[in-house]
């Protein structure tokens, strides 16, 4: 059994208890690979146990030049999911990549904004659904079950953009 | 937002008022990391996100600005006369505090030294 799946905790609740588990891996020779099916597991392989280290920093369109200073700093880069989730591997022992609480803080300004707009748009979007189905249950049934099915995906799109807001705000305090 | 506000009057964060300072000459990423923590002796490290944000925060307020170099994966970095000026005055006003502080702290001393 060459490889290992675990389940994406989800980054903006888990991800410190995420990297602590990765490193256990790490020690027990599971090395992290990659996001798979769309980022709903995380794909580990067997390879040489190690006390090295792992590392996330969420960042929308970086540059060689990110990349470049992290493997200056002593952190090679693993893998990028969704563009903006950035997976580092170093020594253990190696200095963390934010070294002042205020640019730490902003690390989720960016997916705070995503999420939270992402949670206003469908939020509304399932509202009008809602009344939609209201309004035509009886006169047009059709328009009614269209309703419903818009009004189910903005649902779990909400609640997917919903809930890692709700954490990273309550992250900031 | 708080943040560039905060640079547009002057006051500069810890990692700021580094990384500005390192660039009054050209300099690039990595050799801004090493200057501050030669420096200061290793007391002052910046790790790579942070340096990066706030590179990037610079920029967009127009702080510093880039400039090319014949080889693509190294950028420079040099600071703009906007950047200069805010320098100066987060210096100014660094200076202030520090005279503020050891004022009070002599004045403290004298008093002690006078009741032996």
């Amino acid at each position: 059994m060459n490889n290992k799946y675990l389940i994406n905790p989800g980054l903006a609740f888990a991800e410190d208890s995420l990297i602590k588990r990765l490193n256990t891996y790490a020690q027990k020779g599971w090395l992290l690979e990659k996001f798979t099916c769309g980022g709903t597991f995380l794909k580990l392989v067997k390879g040489q146990p190690t006390d090295a280290i792992y590392c996330m920093d969420s960042q929308k369109e970086v540059d060689q030049e990110y990349f470049q200073l992290f493997e200056n700093a002593g952190w090679k880069h693993v893998f990028t999911g969704y563009d903006m989730y950035h997976f580092f591997q170093a020594p253990k022992g190696t200095a963390t990549i934010y070294t002042d609480p205020i640019t730490a803080k902003e690390k989720h300004s960016d997916i705070q904004a995503i999420t939270g707009k992402g949670a206003f748009i469908s939020g509304i979007i399932l509202i009008l659904a809602i009344l939609l189905q209201i309004t035509t249950l009886n006169t047009l049934p059709l328009l009614a079950t269209i309703g419903f099915i818009i009004g189910f995906i903005s649902l779990i799109v909400f609640i997917f953009c919903f809930m890692p807001w709700v954490a990273y705000k309550w992250k900031k305090h | 937002m708080a943040r560039k506000s905060a640079l547009e009057e002057g006051i500069l964060t810890d990692v700021a008022f580094y990384i500005l300072a390192s660039v009054v000459n050209k300099n690039h990423g990595y050799m801004i990391m090493k200057d501050i923590q030669d420096f200061t002796n290793n007391q002052i490290t910046i790790g790579p996100a942070s340096l990066y944000t706030t590179l990037k925060k610079l920029l967009e307020a127009d702080c510093i600005e880039r400039h090319k170099t014949n080889d693509e994966n190294i950028k420079l970095y040099k600071i703009t006369p906007k950047g200069h000026n805010i320098l100066q005055k987060d210096i100014q006003r660094k200076e202030q505090m520090i005279a503020f502080a050891r004022h009070f702290i002599n004045e403290h001393k004298e008093a002690t030294n006078n009741e032996q």
